[in-house]
Formats: structure tokens, sequence, C-alpha cells
């Protein structure tokens, strides 16, 4: 039709955050004489995760403070061994030159006097977190980085699938968020870097975009990669943080740790041995939470006041800079009280847990042509480290492929069906407002899908996710704005079905509070060492099956594979 | 009463409809449309500050809630999505902008 947006690129990457940045930086410094467009629905210089920028990396394997084998066990036993070793051991041989590379845009990372990276401890092992002060610019140095090598950037647009030829992937369909306009662009390589599926339990304030994640990350690489025939892994394993309760960002435990300050109970009591988030600390939590001694909150008030003002200084600048307001407005001041905590509505984010599109060490998806990064891809607690890092490993994976193909031939039937789905609720001004269809059905999230988990409780939510697909049939948009809106809350169905299907299939615990099942309360190593995978087979149905963990290549013995169902500190004894 | 009207006895719990989706088709077609009314909006634009043809905040905006008001040509916050990140005040070259906690967290 006339009125399409078509545009072709050799290389195509699908969000501007913080994997997709890096991605389309380095393929088009490989490619100098090539296309590469990059695709944003926010604005690059403000998108993403790290929109904000951020206050430190939570997991830089440093020479001299770390080795890749230290943090690969690290993760492993962070994971319940359920992981993919290879693909992260190239995250940690890799990262180090991630960071320089980075230094060598502009960013800056905290040194100590003699000049040597300024690394702390809050991992319950090992050293990983590498603070960055002055991480508030960092979104503007990529934009830079991005202007300055000639990445092509497309802002305001939101792919809603991805295109494929014989199931290789060949472009993708969407719409720009502005006016409307049907966008079809055809690629060579497709890297989706889209992000967490952010907004899929509700916040407990009732407040829609009260989320942690950005908002806008919708889960729509989820759903992408899920209707493309891709395999999806650990959806089970879901993301629940200990948070700022109401304020729902975070505490945040790895800044004020180092300077000493820690998670306790109501009565002041310190419950953790480490704070650092994976399931097993989150079921602590939630235990302490919700037992006679919650709730929980973060401990500052002990520290000398230049201390107070110095995490102050970090919190109440970078990545979530309304920290402060928020406290002001409760009358929190960190030196005077404890910060009040709580769990997270539940999320898909490979970045802090394990979910994601199925990659392997080189960014592949089981797509051919498809790579994907960041917290959408399922690397495990990734972070925004694990995002670049694995950014720059898709570009040259996706750049050693291009030579071997051209231009698909893209599916004019599929585009038309798919022009039809997009712009459907435009010609239904009068259809149900997103925000009322989004609600019920992040509020079915929390109902049915919020750990602890059950078999009933799953069920019922699954019924109604597959019914609301009915529902997202009768959704209406007057404004573009709206259309981004309903065309999300079929991502957030999307990411709510596989939750519950995944949740349901795997009959065991793990993972601690994320993936903890009161009917089937022990892990089961003998029937479930195994990954839960899920794909969009050809007869139309959501199909789960086991995929079996890789041999390691940094083996663990079974004591140390258990490391971190030890963290609670038992109760002191009653004074005599 | 006519044989028509005696057959519509109304039986409670009874659909008047084919399904429940055709009943809410119905009444969103109808003249009782609700049409919801913002208030306490967390962005806030100091218009005097606020500089004409500057659209520097609507493009910060990672959720697109910010638009220009044609005729003031103004910014201002269009949709009640806010994720009060503070992108708008923080990249405003007048600081014409505060974004407020948004009601139900405050």
């Amino acid at each position: 039709m006339a009125d399409d947006i078509r545009l072709e690129a050799d290389v195509l990457v699908v969000g501007g955050g913080t994997a997709g940045c890096v991605a389309a930086i380095k393929a088009k410094e490989a490619l100098p004489d090539g296309i590469v467009l990059l695709l944003e629905k926010a604005n690059v210089k403000r998108s993403g995760a790290i929109a904000l920028g951020m206050d430190g990396v939570n997991n830089a394997v440093i020479p001299g403070h770390a080795t890749p084998a230290q943090y690969v066990r690290e993760i492993t036993m962070a994971n319940d061994g359920i992981v993919n070793q290879r693909a992260i051991l190239a995250y940690a041989e890799q990262s180090f030159g991630m960071i320089q590379e980075l230094e060598s845009w502009g960013v800056k990372f905290q040194k100590t006097a003699t000049g040597d990276y300024d690394v702390k401890k809050v991992h319950h092992q090992g050293s990983y977190v590498l603070p960055m002060p002055e991480g508030y610019d960092i979104k503007k140095l990529l934009t830079r980085m991005i202007r300055r090598v000639g990445v092509r950037t497309e802002n305001r647009v939101m792919a809603t699938r991805v295109l494929t030829d014989e199931g290789r992937a060949v472009g993708v369909v969407g719409i720009n968020v502005r006016t409307g306009e049907f966008v079809i662009v055809k690629s060579k390589v497709v890297i989706l870097c889209c992000g967490a599926a952010g907004r899929l339990g509700l916040p407990a304030s009732g407040y829609l975009m009260g989320t942690y994640e950005n908002p806008s990350n919708a889960g729509d690489g989820y759903s992408m990669a899920y209707h493309a025939g891709a395999e999806l892994t650990n959806i089970e394993c879901f993301q629940i943080n200990p948070l700022l309760k109401d304020y729902n960002g975070p505490a945040c435990a790895y800044v004020s740790g180092p300077f000493g300050g820690y998670t306790v109970n109501a009565k002041g009591n310190r419950f953790m041995l480490s704070d650092y988030w994976s399931g097993q600390m989150m079921m602590e939590f939630y235990k302490e939470l919700t037992g006679p001694n919650g709730p929980v909150f973060l401990k500052m008030d002990h520290l000398a006041p230049e201390t107070v003002s110095e995490i102050e200084k970090i919190l109440h600048t970078t990545e979530r800079p309304s920290r402060g307001r928020f406290h002001a407005g409760r009358g929190t001041d960190y030196g005077e009280k404890l910060v009040e905590m709580a769990v997270s509505e539940i999320g898909l984010c490979s970045g802090h847990s394990a979910s994601g599109v199925w990659v392997n060490e080189r960014g592949e998806t089981t797509v051919p042509g498809l790579y994907a990064a960041g917290d959408m891809a399922s690397v495990p607690h990734s972070y925004m480290l694990g995002a670049f890092t694995y950014g720059n490993i898709c570009a040259r994976s996706a750049l050693q492929y291009l030579p071997k193909v051209n231009y698909g031939t893209t599916d004019d039937g599929f585009i038309e069906r798919e022009r039809q789905r997009v712009l459907a609720p435009l010609h239904r001004p009068n259809g149900i407002p997103w925000h009322l269809l989004e609600y019920k059905l992040r509020r079915h999230v929390n109902d049915y899908l919020q750990p602890p988990k059950s078999a009933n409780r799953l069920e019922r939510g699954l019924e109604y996710f597959v019914r609301a697909s009915e529902e997202i049939e009768q959704l209406g948009a007057v404004e573009p704005h709206d259309l981004m809106r309903a065309v999300e809350c079929a991502f957030i169905r999307d990411c709510a079905e596989m939750a519950a299907r995944a949740s349901l299939y795997r009959t065991e615990s793990r993972w601690g509070l994320y993936h903890y099942r009161q009917d089937f309360p022990e892990m089961d190593d003998e029937n479930w060492f195994v990954h839960v995978n899920l794909k969009l087979t050809s007869d139309g149905a959501m199909t789960l099956f086991r995929r079996p963990v890789e041999p390691y290549v940094i083996p663990l013995d079974q004591t140390e594979l258990e490391n971190y169902r030890r963290i609670r500190i038992p109760a002191e004894p009653a004074m005599v | 009463m006519s044989d028509e009207r005696k057959e519509k006895k109304v039986v409670a719990g009874q659909l008047k409809f084919e399904s429940e989706l055709a009943a809410a088709e119905a009444s969103r077609l109808g003249p009782n449309r609700q049409v919801t009314k913002f208030f306490d909006v967390p962005v806030v634009v100091d218009e005097e500050r606020c500089i004409s043809g500057c659209h520097v905040c609507v493009e910060s905006c990672p959720v697109d809630c910010l638009a220009i008001e044609i005729e003031r040509r103004k910014a201002y916050m269009k949709f009640d999505d806010c994720w009060y990140c503070l992108a708008c005040e923080v990249d405003c070259p007048t600081n014409a902008i505060t974004v407020k906690i948004p009601f139900l967290i405050r």
C-alpha cells in the first residue's frame, strides 16, 4: 500500500537499548559500506533499561579480581545448575574487553587511587561489582557513537513480528507509534534486543507503569521470537526482585552494600548472608517479609552522614533518580530511617534471572538469521554488561553469516494479515481501552502466576490468558499511541501464557522463590535437571519440551552447587 | 398488554445478548460511554519557561506520554503512562519541567 514505510538493511537491530546500541555500533564498524538499521520504539537517547543511566556494573570479571571460571561457577550455583555454561563463559571471557571498549567511548568506571578498577563484593562468593558513579550519561555516549559510526536510526518505530522465509529471519514489520503508519523492513539478518517482559505482573500499587523495568519493555522480543518459531527457555524461572516498596525501583543493596548497608527484618536483624539477587535469596526475603519478623528493610541508618550522602548522590542521580523525590514525599531519610522493601511483581528477564529466547555462545537463536541479546536472551544474570557483551557477540556472529545470505522473499499474505491485526484497533475507536485490558491481564498474572505457584492456580490463569485472545480482538484505539499500547497487550498476553505453561510443565521446585511449586515443593534433579524450552509448532500450538543441560565446561561438585541454598542466617538463640 | 410485551418478561441473570462480548460491544456503542478524566498528572510544565518550538522533552520520553499542545505551542502530558524516570525533567534546557511521583505511589 502507498502509505507503508518500506526500509531495507543488511543488518537490522530491533531495540536501541543497552544491547541494541552496541550491536548496531559494532555491526556498522565492521560493515562501513553496508546499511545497519536500528529500530527503537522510543528514542535511542533515552530508551531501554538504562534510559537514565546505571550506577554500576554488577558482573564485571576483571583480571586480578575474578576469573571467568570463578564467575561461571558462581552463576551456575545461583541458577541451581540449569545453565548453558558455554554461553556464560563467552560472556565472562569477553566482558573485560567490553569494559575497555566502553571506556574508549567515554564511559567512566570507578577506580582506586592507584588506578585499579574499584571492584566490590556483593555476590555470595566472588567480587564482581564495579561502580559507575558517573553512569547517568551512558545512553548519551552510546547515542553519540551511533551517530559517529553512521548507524541509520528510526526512532518511535515498534516492531510487531519477525518476517521469515522458509524458517530464516528476513526482516520485521511494525508500526510508527506516532503516526500509526505500517512499517515493513527487509533485512539479511535480524538482531532482537527488545529488553525484558517488564509489564507482566501488576505492581502492588496498582499503577500500570509503576514497574521495575522500563515499561516500554513489554515482552515484545519474547513474543516476536516465539511467533518466528524460535525456542524460549527457563520461562518458569521468573524475575522477582526485592525492591523499594511502592516505588518499585532498586533499593539498591548493590550500591549501598559496599558502603555498609544491608537488608534486615523488622527487628533490625540481618537474616541472609548475601544481598545478591537470586531465586534462593528471594525465597529467604519472601519468608522473612511474610513471616512474623516482616516486613523487610534496607538498613543504612547506622552509617556516617558523609557515607549516607555519598549513597544518596549515586542513587538520586542515576538509573531511577526519582527515588529521592519518593523518599522525600514519605519523609524517609536514609540516615535516620530504615527503608521499607517488598517483593516485586513477576517479570521475564534474563538480565536478572534466566528467562529468555534460547541463545548459544554466539548469540544465535534457533531460527537462522535471528540473533538475540540482552534481557530477552537466555544468558542468565547477565545485567547491563551482559547486554553490551552479547550485543557485540551477536553483531560478530551476524556478520559472519551475512556473506552467505541475501534478502529473502517476504510473504505478502503474511504481511497483509499482520497489517490487519496490528491496525485493527484503529478501526474500533469505541473498543476496549488498552489500559482496561492490560490491567485485567496483569491482575490475572498476579492472582495465578505470582509464586508460590500451584497447578490449580496456574491452570485457572492459563484459562483466562487463552480467553484473553478474544478480548484482544476487541481492543480499540483512537491515537497511534493507544495503538502501541493495544499491540503491547498481545505481547503481554503471549508472555503470560508462556509463563503459565512453563510453570505447569516443570513439576518440581527450583530457583528458590522464582519457581516455588507448593504442590511439588522439592527439587527433583533426577527428572528435572533440564531446561524447559517452548516453541510454536507448525500446528499453531505452544509446545513444551525438555532440553538437556549441556556438559559443564567448568565442573562443580555437589557441595559447591548447593552454596546458594545456604544463605539464610539462623535466628539468634534466645538469651538465657 | 400486547403478546410481544408479555414475552419480554425479565428473568434475572438471563443475558439479552448472544454473548458477553456482544453485550459489551453494544454498551460501548451506546451514548453512556464513559470518558476518563485525567487529574493530578505527574508531569508539570511551567509554561513561562517552556520554549515554544522546542520538543526536547517529547523526544526524551521513553513511554512517549508527552506532546506539544498545538495552539499554545507548549509541552504537556498527553497520555497517562508516566514512568517517573525524569528524562524530560533532566533534558529540558530551561528546567521548565517537574515530575511528581504518580499519586498511587506517592
